[in-house]
């Protein structure tokens, strides 16, 4: 069951992932596009574990403040995206004050499609929906998240870009990973470990 | 464009409270809150564009809006002229969708 306080934690957690892989983000940026994002998730993410300590009454409460957060501190596109996708978990959280697995997918597929809707992308574009729609068209309870995941980031990197910043490297664009998608990995291994 | 259409306002939403590059999507709300007649949204690229549809779908006042996805010099040239003449946002709509 993932309650409101695992949540937390996984965001927390998420906080700290994007902290030590901020480098890596940035450099992966740097390579393919402009070298923000991990500064920029670096950002959100402090600003959202700053309203952890507030107490929320639902999942969903929690959801929407994480998704306004993230929508007005991290800067660059992954904002929106992140943020939309969050605001979008809370409508399906709604009051419940804890999710199983299953309403967990379905809220986080929510999320997904608004990722999709709001970037205007789909599968195979090298960018964060390569996470987000495989991984949760596939994956199972007790399944080892964090293994599926980390292929599902590695199967970027040969990749071309054709959405988002990276699209205008073309062909260069193949041979690095795309940021968005790891730090969609960081987020969802984080909260996927609540769930158990 | 304050040279060719001085009536015509303008507001700037750009960037994020701290100075930093990027957008924030409460800075464009509050830019659309102070509309008082019809206003054409533009962008530039990537979170820009992103963050102007963001808003447009979260804005909650009554007043007439649109978004153009185009080169944002060129266009906010042509409709501050445009509106400078007493254009309607929907003629100018229209008329960036020709250029």
């Amino acid at each position: 069951m993932l309650t409101i306080d695992g949540m937390k934690q996984a965001l927390r957690d998420a906080q700290v992932g994007i902290e030590e892989q901020k480098d890596t983000l940035t450099d992966l940026d740097r390579a393919i596009g402009d070298g923000d994002h991990g500064i920029n998730m670096s950002r959100g993410f402090d600003a959202v574990s700053s309203i952890l300590d507030e107490e929320y009454d639902s999942l969903g409460a929690l959801s929407k403040k994480v998704g306004m957060t993230l929508m007005s501190k991290v800067g660059g596109a992954a904002g929106p995206l992140y943020g939309s996708a969050f605001v979008k978990m809370a409508t399906t959280f709604g009051e419940a004050k804890e999710a199983d697995f299953t309403l967990l997918k379905e809220a986080l597929q929510e999320g997904s499609n608004s990722i999709k809707a709001r970037g205007k992308s789909e599968v195979g574009q090298k960018t964060m929906v390569d996470v987000w729609d495989p991984f949760l068209e596939h994956v199972q309870q007790g399944d080892d998240y964090q293994k599926q995941l980390d292929e599902l980031v590695q199967k970027t990197e040969d990749m071309v870009a054709t959405k988002g910043r990276a699209s205008y490297f073309g062909e260069n664009s193949r041979g690095t990973v795309d940021p968005g998608s790891l730090s969609s990995s960081i987020l969802l291994a984080a909260i996927m470990k609540e769930v158990d | 464009m304050k040279e060719m259409a001085p009536a015509v306002p303008i507001h700037l939403a750009g960037g994020l409270d701290d100075g930093a590059i990027g957008t924030d999507v409460n800075r464009i709300l509050e830019a659309l809150g102070q509309v008082e007649g019809e206003a054409l949204l533009l962008s530039d690229i990537g979170s820009a564009t992103m963050n102007a549809e963001l808003a447009i779908d979260m804005y909650e006042g009554d007043k007439q809006l649109a978004f153009f996805d185009g080169p944002i010099v060129e266009s906010a040239f042509i409709a501050s002229v445009s509106s400078g003449n007493g254009m309607s946002l929907a003629d100018i709509v229209g008329q960036l969708k020709q250029q």
